[in-house]
């Protein structure tokens, strides 16, 4: 019997040997010396101001046939230069080659502007485009330079304007080019039919997509938004009052221009031609609106502007707009310290062209400290460069308390941004000696988020997929400690809290 | 033992072999994952990586890390290192050129550096295994980066242990099996043979009263009930011996105080009659007589008891009764009672002449002497099947039931004064019964008391009469 137990023990004692031999498992210890490779050593590089190189895109050309029936491409490599759009490159481009807009007529159309903003296009041409040979050969011009335009990337809508304005077709309104016209023949045998389908009572509505421009929310900027319209009995101007009252899809970065409870005196506004030879849409708005204007904090610019710029950019052949409270025209409005007068009250889309916004998203930490995509209204300039989102994210350091902040000392300034250049879709960002020791003190965590507070800004904007860092000019390790700037970083989609997904 | 040693060394086969398949499986999914990178990489399209690293993580529950050439993580899925630089021995050997490495880290154990401990923690929870596995992301022959798996080997890790658990209860069955065999051995096998050991000891110490218990029904519960059927049988035939010997030396001494009595009586009377005196001398020698039948009687059994030879030969046992018959008539008639015989047959046995001749005499003896006056004795001989059937039946005192299974036992006596008177030595019948089973015959009695007795001897026929 003791035999037995003694055989059970020295059994067990084997097993609980074994058992814990394989227990331990594969586990493979990291052995001898590891370290880190290390990078080469780099010439100082003082970057100062802003610079873009080496910003090649290959964009695809159209061209109508001589028939309008269908479209042909030609690839051409474009470069926007600094301050300037891909689209408005593109569309000088098309223009440059004349015969590439219609290969029959080749006249001197030039372009007068390009509004990129938002993902839209308003391409404003010289009044030139008016000497198309047939109402056909003008929309040739028109969706060669909407389909060129919607094939760049980003670009979800294409508004031509000539001498800005709608120019139309039928006396009805094309509206925004969302998709790419396969044929202007077809395009244009539609356009009659609903044009005729018009003339006729109770017909179905026509369905339009317009831009309508919403004060930003911060103020100061007109952002353009695309909204597809469902009109009946030819009444534009009325929806398109409905639409601005409706507000911006994304609150966030906009608000409405026309509060709820203020309505058109005259039922249908109409278009009155000038002794000028001028057409005039006069909108007569209920007393309420001036209520609003004195105690809502909206100014008066920006409802001029979001109606004028909404209305010229969509209605046909309109040259301005004529806003009444209660029968009394605005004749005056302040854009800061310029002031805006208007003769007979008549504004037009020049008068409000350049504060046209963009709006930019900027990576910044919520009040629950998470890196947080904010849309925000800016230049349509600045949206597109990556120095002055910078600047306008430097704004925000150290904003303790509010609702989106940086994580960087307050003593950090727009000229501690020594200078950008974009290289091959590299930013090289070069920061002052005072960004570098505000940094310092950082946790790992705010370290972390502050430099892809950046990266993720930069990395936004089209043609920028990484960023690098310097300090004065020269490779610097860290910021403080743990993220490694001596490689381009790429941006981190996941680091960001849910997008608040802009329009 | 061989068995916890193989039950070992398949848990480490086992183990080997999911770790490798496993290796090779998550090394496959980083190798394609970095060629498949590479462009991206190049490219700087991190959206891309972000993407499609997201997805293999989610579809496998693992991590994935792109690393560029500085060893600075520039995609992960967790989207906790991004920026950080990050070092494993694994990422070491593939930037000193390997093709591909992985290593096996407990995440409750792992040393290193605290960022790697926090991919491991941070990940898969303390005190998991995790499989880390290193690919190159080469773009034109050159290195631009590595790619980082992480993959989870708990659920491996634990199957083991599973695996290790249901072999470490087999064993404990197994042992428990063991030592319960161990035990019913014990009980069967080890303890019935001690018990039969104590048991023959007991015996050869004179103690016949030794028994051993029997359990169950096997060949040791056998044995032990032979040991006890035998040691009953002993002490049966030591109690009879004594027995014997006591009436034996019992049956001596009447005789031989009688005789002494007498003779004291005539050595110490001197003035004695010659009548008495003859008559004692007659007493005397009666008691001689007796003394004489008694040891020859217990001479004749002793012979029997110590192997007695048969002189066997064919007889006709009807002659043989007819003749004993003839032997005792003047007896019978002396007692007055009719005594006849009939043995139409002729019926051979194989036997001793002698010998069947004393069984005759006696059994006859008996009923003449057991029978007062007038009484009959009537013998046959007939034939039942292959024996011979002898019968001998009496009108005599007859036997108490309670006395018949006993008047075949040595000395035993019904009546001892009527026994005595007669001349009889209580020894016939067992002399008797031990000639009929020497002869392989058998010997019954019936009676009823006051109406007489019947004693039936069988003996077998001879075969060779038959069969001629
Ligand atoms: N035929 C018989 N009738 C009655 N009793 C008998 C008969 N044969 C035997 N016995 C009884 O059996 C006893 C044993 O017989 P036995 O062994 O021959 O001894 P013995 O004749 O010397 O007394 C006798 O004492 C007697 O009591
Ligand atoms: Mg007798």
């Amino acid at each position: 019997m003791r035999k037995a137990l003694s055989f059970v023990a020295l059994m067990l004692a084997l097993v609980l040997t074994l058992s814990g031999c394989v227990l331990r498992g594969p586990e493979t210890e990291a052995a001898g010396e590891i370290s880190l490779p290390e990078p080469d050593s780099e010439p100082e590089n003082m970057i100062l101001g802003e610079s873009i190189s080496g910003n090649l895109r290959e964009v695809a050309l159209y061209r109508a046939a001589a028939d309008f029936s269908s479209f042909s491409t030609v690839n051409q490599n474009l470069r926007a230069e600094v301050g300037q759009s891909l689209p408005e490159a593109a569309v000088e481009a098309l223009l440059a080659s004349g015969d590439a807009v219609n290969a029959q007529e080749a006249y001197d159309v030039k372009l007068l502007g390009c509004e990129y903003a938002c993902g839209t296009a308003t391409v404003n041409l010289s009044i030139d485009a008016r000497n198309a040979s047939s109402p056909q050969a003008l929309l040739a011009l028109e969706a060669a330079i909407g389909n060129t335009l919607l094939g760049i990337k980003g670009v979800r809508g294409v508004n031509v304007l000539i001498a800005g304005m709608s120019e139309g077709c039928f006396q009805l309104p094309v509206g925004v080019q969302t998709g790419i016209v396969p044929s202007v023949t077809a395009a244009y045998a539609q356009l009659q039919a609903e044009s005729d389908r018009l003339s006729q009572s109770d017909a179905a509505p026509i369905e339009r997509t317009a831009m309508l421009y919403f004060p930003s929310e911060g103020g100061g900027w007109l952002v353009p938004e695309l909204r597809v319209l469902s009109v009946s009995g030819g009444a534009f101007a009325p929806a398109l009052i409905d639409a601005l009252k409706a507000g911006p899809r994304d609150e966030s970065s906009a608000i409405a221009s026309i509060p709820e409870g203020v309505e058109l005196l005259e039922e249908g506004p109409t278009v009155e031609t000038l002794a000028t030879g001028e057409r005039v849409l006069t909108l007569n708005f209920s007393p309420a609106l001036a209520n609003y204007l004195a105690f809502s904090g909206l100014e008066v610019w920006e409802l001029a502007g979001s109606i004028t710029l909404t209305m010229t950019s969509f209605l046909p052949e309109l040259d301005g707009v004529r806003v009444m409270v209660n029968g009394e025209p605005i004749t005056m409005c302040a854009i800061g310290d310029t002031l805006l007068q208007f003769p007979d009250g008549m504004m037009r889309r020049r008068d409000f062209a350049d504060r046209v916004g963009s709006v930019a998203t900027l990576f910044l930490l919520d009040g629950a400290d998470r890196l947080t995509p904010v849309e925000r209204a800016v230049s349509m300039r600045s949206a597109l460069s990556p120095k002055s989102l910078l600047t306008e994210l430097l704004s925000y350091a150290g904003a303790e308390g509010a609702a989106y902040r940086l994580p960087l000392s307050v003593n950090v300034y727009a000229e501690d941004l020594l200078g950008v250049q974009v290289v091959g879709g590299i930013a090289r960002v070069n920061l002052s000696a005072n960004f570098y020791r505000s940094c310092q003190r950082l946790s790992p965590r705010a370290e972390r988020d502050l430099v892809y507070a950046m990266v993720n800004t930069l990395c936004a904007l089209d043609g920028i997929r990484a960023v690098r860092f310097y300090v004065e000019g020269r490779a610097a390790d860290t910021l403080a400690g743990s993220v490694y700037l001596r490689s381009p970083l790429l941006p981190s989609p996941g680091l960001v809290a849910e997008a608040t997904a802009a329009p | 033992m061989a068995f916890s040693v193989i039950g070992f060394s398949l848990i480490q086969l086992v183990g080997e072999y999911l770790f490798t398949q496993r290796s090779r499986d998550d090394q496959r999914i980083a190798d394609s994952l970095a060629e498949s990178f590479s462009d991206y990489l190049v490219a700087f399209d991190a959206g891309s990586m972000y993407e499609s690293a997201l997805e293999t993580a989610r579809e496998q529950q693992s991590r994935v890390l792109v690393l560029d050439a500085l060893c600075v993580v520039q995609v992960d899925t967790a989207s906790e290192l991004n920026g950080q630089r990050f070092i494993t021995s694994e990422i070491d050997g593939v930037l000193k050129g390997s093709a591909g490495a992985h290593g096996f880290y407990d995440a409750g154990r792992a040393s290193g550096n605290f960022w790697f401990r926090a991919v491991l923690n941070g990940f898969s929870g303390a005190n998991a295994m995790t499989g880390v596995f290193a690919s190159p992301i080469q773009s034109g022959g050159e290195l631009v980066g590595v790619l980082v798996y992480i993959s989870q080997v708990q659920e491996i890790y634990e199957s083991l242990r599973d695996l290790q658990i249901r072999i470490l209860s087999w064993m404990a069955i197994v042992l428990a099996a063991v030592l319960v065999v161990d035990l019913l051995v014990l009980r069967t096998i080890t303890r019935p043979i001690g018990e039969l050991n104590e048991g023959i000891s007991r015996m050869s110490k004179g103690d016949l009263s030794a028994r051993v218990r029997v359990r169950g029904n096997n060949e040791f519960a056998g044995l032990a009930r032979a040991f006890n059927s035998m040691s009953e049988r002993l002490e049966q035939l030591d109690n009879s011996r004594s027995q014997f010997v006591s009436n034996a030396s019992h049956e001596l001494k009447t005789p031989l105080s009688t005789m002494k009595i007498l003779i004291e009586t005539l050595m110490y009377q001197d003035p004695m009659d010659p009548a008495i005196t003859k008559e004692f001398l007659t007493d005397v020698n009666k008691e001689i007589d007796r003394l004489n039948r008694i040891v020859s009687d217990l001479l004749t059994l002793v012979n029997i008891d110590s192997g007695v030879k048969l002189n066997a030969a064919e007889l006709d046992i009807g002659s043989l009764v007819s003749e004993q018959v003839k032997r005792l008539s003047p007896l019978a008639r002396e007692n007055g009672i009719e005594l006849d015989c009939v043995a139409k047959e002729t019926l051979e046995v194989n036997g001793d002449q002698l010998k069947l001749q004393q069984v005759v005499y006696n059994i006859i003896d008996n009923a003449i002497k057991y029978t007062p006056r007038g009484g009959e004795v009537h013998c046959s001989v007939i034939r039942s099947g292959r024996k011979a059937v002898i019968r001998v039946s009496d009108t005599g005192v007859g036997i108490p039931q309670e006395d018949l299974p006993h008047i075949f036992d040595r000395f035993y006596r019904v009546d001892k004064a009527r026994s005595r008177e007669t001349g009889g030595t209580g020894l016939g019948l067992s002399i008797v019964k031990q000639f009929v089973l020497l002869h392989g015959g058998t010997i019954d009695a019936k009676s009823a008391p006051g109406k007489g007795s019947t004693f039936i001897i069988e003996l077998p026929l001879a075969e060779k009469k038959r069969d001629g």
